[in-house]
């Protein structure tokens, strides 16, 4: 089916982002248009305004390191006040400012954007990258998320999709796409467990293979740890012996921390490669007093960079175990270990993960392009009934409801296959009670309030019991898509109310309308600017033509009178249309244009009759 | 929170409707197939996937997934499907229970095996195919003699003594494993793994039966708490051994000091380690019943009951699930 429309990958990363597609039957990675295939997540704004994302937004961070957001993944979908949000305020060099209800927005320039926009931006260069690369408008999107990101995270997400102008199709979790990816082609057949450490968090996913067929059985994970925090222990390092040294607090210094991080994140990537490393930072920290600049130099080796991060590898391990012991799964029985993520090129990462699981893990897949080449298998195998390749997802969270005492009762445990469903039996907490609220939980925590409420309903009008008499039928149902509804009945009165449950992302419907919007608006404004362009380089060729013929016609016809009046018209015309190809107006230059092309056509068939008598 | 209300829309038609003449984007043959398994549903888990029961827990997975080729609403993304889309949902659904229940079943009670079980334990590539053992000794002894290679081959007959050791003396043999990888013991990679897994699980499980030891003074001292505790170390030590995993669960039940959910696992691993030991069944179906995990619960104390029929206890819990 050549005809139908593409369907890309995207694995939109905590640092980097990258783009696939499957053409022919195989995935592969679509090249941004400076010819790279990761895209760093960045965006910022100039002084002038003016929106950068990518790779241009990255080369001028050091020096603008107020208006350059990056690790939006951290903080999409989470409420200001959270205890992560609170983290990052500390670390991130850019103003994390609250939304109206409890959302985080980033201060760039004047605006406070919404985390869905700035995710959007990088989506939208993706998309046109792959639109670059393939010459077609490309609409529909599977994209990638961490697998213990929660329901307003992923909410979050697909909006920041909508807002790009991507409809996504499916919301996929990043260690099961690596297992796709893994996994196409191969004749696997077994458990195979992917252990997915990248910029910002580490996701664990155990799956079950055979001819095609990818079951989840567990996943897990911890959405607040990786290379981050692993360049971050390096930045402490490096500040603290600076201040020894200097007496200077570096971390009061925006554009000192920005060289740091950069620094750091190099160090980290060369220290993978060699046994030492060096840090060179000149004039780093210029004294107020006008004394000369201090330089950083130092030295860090392998050894010491492992000491340093010794216990943030221990715990990936630790939570890989988790997952496991969760699943069940032994690690004898495990197939395959598959490391994906820049993170796990890091070898305490992967001895750690050898000597945990007493077994090399797999080499062969491209740790940072895995994630996006298996988004775009399942968007191929959504939108392609012949496809071999089918994905049986589970949820990655406990879903549940808030019980008498503030307790949270479990209906779904995570790691169900999905779509599944699932109808419990409640009864009234009071006497003559005649409303139950029905609050829908996910989760972990045996304690309602430390769960995500994913949402509540009011049940009313049961009848007038003791308490217990009234039995209320509660079923939960979640759909492929991974969307919940739960309805609930009184045994009794048949009396019924259903809802769908969606977790906010942040914004609320009424925003997300706005953006839109706006989005609109400035892709008309666009469109006009570039019909406005097309017209004055069409307007300014035209002219010169007439100006060149300008020289032959008054030679043939320069004495008459019908000539001289030509001339002159023609001349005019010509000055009018460059005057006006300085402005704006679309309609005008249209006019003008028109009115070039038809001096053009008189002039090059009076010369044509003169010429021909000659 | 986003919440709105869809008022209840009910996607099913009305009995009196035949589903084979819905307009939606299937063809007959596909909307007889669903509707011929829709009407499966309510028998055994077995017919469910269109198995003969006894099949083999390989035949469950792939019935499952052949199964999910057909049924899973994936395989029909974005296509019209009215009626149809919640029946598929209802038979996948089914199809993974079904699966979930075969498959924990034949777990409990594997095919009997030909290999012992302390070989089972070390990991796979280790193991060498018969013969190939007497052939690489060869190998090994011509390889001793050449000057170049007695490096390698000293770090292989180290690996060999740490191999004999790995039972008795499991600290000796990671000591002898150290020296032969200081060596660069490079042909020795494929061995020295199961070598040092054995090692490891015999000092686990030594280690695991201190623990065991303590776990039943602390008993006999009547401190709950303390014998929960040492307990679970002895099973997070030697996940295999069954009692540590009961006792764990069992006390951890009773100290009610730690969370639930910590208890559940070491349950569910004493259950499935030994499915049919009742009281290991007792308490895991006690700790989903405390977690709200009614059907979990039910499921384990059908289990009992199965091995027991005239259990009380289990009676009296199941009363309180249904």
């Amino acid at each position: 089916m050549a005809d139908q429309e593409p369907v890309i990958g995207i694995d939109l990363g905590t640092t980097n982002s990258v783009v696939a597609i499957v053409q022919g039957g195989q995935p592969h990675v679509i090249p941004n248009r400076t010819g790279q295939n990761l895209t760093p997540s960045i965006v910022a704004v100039t002084s002038a305004g003016k929106r950068l994302v990518g790779q241009l937004a990255k080369r001028q961070a050091i020096t603008n390191p107020e208006n350059t957001v990056y690790a939006a993944k951290r903080l999409i979908g989470r409420k200001f006040s959270s205890d992560q949000v609170r983290r990052a305020r500390e670390s991130l060099p850019y103003r994390i400012v609250s939304g109206e209800h409890d959302d985080v927005r980033v201060q760039m320039g004047e605006k406070a954007v919404s985390l869905p926009e700035v995710s959007a931006a990088v989506l939208r260069e993706l998309k046109l990258d792959a639109e670059a690369a393939l010459g077609r408008t490309v609409s529909k999107a599977v994209v990638t998320v961490p697998a213990y990101f929660n329901d307003g995270q992923r909410q979050a997400t697909k909006d920041a999709g909508r807002i790009a102008g991507l409809d996504v199709l499916r919301i996929l979790n990043e260690p099961t796409a690596a297992a796709l990816a893994y996994g196409f082609g191969k004749q696997v057949t077994g458990k195979i467990a992917v252990f997915d450490l990248g910029g910002g968090t580490l996701d664990v996913s155990v799956l079950e293979v055979a001819r095609g067929v990818f079951d989840v059985v567990a996943t897990g994970g911890d959405t607040y740890l990786g290379g981050e925090d692993f360049d971050n222990r390096i930045i402490e390092m490096l500040v603290m012996n600076f201040a020894k040294e200097h007496g200077v607090d570096l971390r009061k210094e925006r554009m000192a921390l920005q060289r740091l991080k950069d620094a750091a994140e190099r160090a980290k990537i060369e220290l993978s490669e060699l046994n030492e490393t060096n840090i060179n930072l000149p004039f780093l920290y210029t004294p107020p007093g006008g004394t000369s600049a201090i330089h950083l130099q130092a030295t860090l080796t392998r050894a010491r960079f492992d000491q340093l991060t010794q216990d943030l590898v221990e715990r990936t391990v630790e939570i890989a175990d988790k997952v496991l012991r969760e699943a069940d799964v032994h690690p004898d029985e495990l197939r395959e270990i598959v490391l994906v993520g820049g993170m796990t090129r890091v070898p305490a990462v992967q001895t750690a993960v050898r000597r945990h699981f007493q077994r090399d893990p797999s080499k062969g897949v491209h740790p940072e392009e895995v994630v996006a080449l298996g988004a775009a298998l399942q968007a191929d195998a959504l939108m392609q009934p012949s496809s071999q390749v089918l994905l049986l997802d589970v949820t990655p969270q406990s879903l549940g409801v808030a019980i008498a005492g503030g307790y949270n009762r479990v209906l779904i445990p995570k790691n169900t296959t999905v779509p599944t469903s699932v109808t419990e039996l409640f009864h009234t907490s009071r006497d003559g009670q005649t409303t139950v609220k029905i609050m829908v939980l996910q989760g972990e925590s045996e304690l309602a309030h430390q769960n995500e409420l994913l949402g509540e309903f009011i049940l009313s009008g049961l009848r007038l019991a003791p308490r217990g008499d009234v039995e209320i039928e509660v079923t939960f149902e979640i759909n492929s898509e991974g969307i919940v509804s739960v309805s609930a009945r009184d045994k009794e009165t048949g009396l019924e109310q259903s809802i769908t449950v969606t977790a906010s992302g942040g914004l609320t419907p009424e925003e997300l309308k706005n953006i839109l919007e706006q989005q609109a608006d400035s892709m008309l404004e666009a469109r006009i600017s570039s019909e406005v362009e097309q017209k004055r380089s069409a307007l300014t060729s035209a002219a010169a033509e007439v100006a060149a013929l300008i020289p032959r016609v008054r030679q043939l016809t320069g004495s008459s009178e019908f000539g001289r009046e030509a001339l002159r018209r023609a001349e005019e015309v010509i000055a009018s249309a460059r005057a006006a190809a300085e402005g704006e107006d679309l309609t005008a230059l249209t006019d003008w244009v028109d009115q070039l092309e038809r001096t053009r056509v008189l002039f090059v068939g009076v010369l044509e009759r003169l010429g021909a008598r000659q | 929170m986003g919440l709105s209300s869809s008022g209840g829309a009910k996607l099913l038609p009305s009995g009196t409707h035949d589903p084979l003449s819905e307009a939606v984007d299937l063809d007959l043959d596909r909307k007889r197939e669903i509707l011929a398994r829709e009407s499966q549903l309510a028998r055994d888990d077995w017919t469910v996937l269109g198995l003969k029961p006894g099949a083999t827990a390989e035949a469950v997975k792939l019935a499952y997934f052949e199964a999910s080729r057909i049924f899973h609403p994936d395989r029909y993304y974005g296509k019209n499907l009215g009626s149809y889309r919640a029946r598929l949902e209802r038979i996948f659904h089914r199809l993974s229970e079904a699966h979930e229940a075969l498959t924990e079943a034949l777990r409990r009670a594997p095919p009997p095996r030909t290999t012992s079980p302390s070989r089972q334990a070390t990991p796979g590539p280790g193991g060498n195919p018969p013969g190939a053992d007497a052939r690489a000794e060869e190998r090994r002894a011509r390889l001793a003699r050449h000057p170049y290679l007695s490096s390698k081959a000293r770090a292989g007959a180290l690996v060999e003594e740490a191999q004999r050791q790995a039972r008795s003396a499991p600290e000796k043999a990671l000591h002898l494993l150290d020296q032969a990888r200081a060596l660069g013991g490079g042909q020795q990679k494929g061995r020295a793994p199961a070598v040092e897994a054995e090692a490891k699980q015999q000092m686990a499980s030594k280690r695991s039966e201190d623990e065991m030891q303590s776990g039943n003074a602390a008993v006999r001292e009547g401190d709950a708490a303390a014998a929960a505790h040492a307990y679970s170390r002895a099973s997070e030590l030697d996940p295999h051994r069954p009692d540590a995993a009961y006792e764990a669960a069992r006390w951890a039940l009773k100290a009610g000091d730690r969370p639930l959910a910590e208890a559940r696992v070491l349950a569910q691993r004493a259950v499935s380690l030994r499915p049919d030991h009742l009281p290991s069944q007792l308490v895991l179906a006690e700790i989903c019943i405390r977690m709200g995990m009614g059907s979990v619960a039910r499921r384990h104390l059908e289990a009992a009951l199965k091995l027991d029929p005239r259990n009380a206890e289990a009676k009296a819990l199941l009363r309180q699930v249904r």
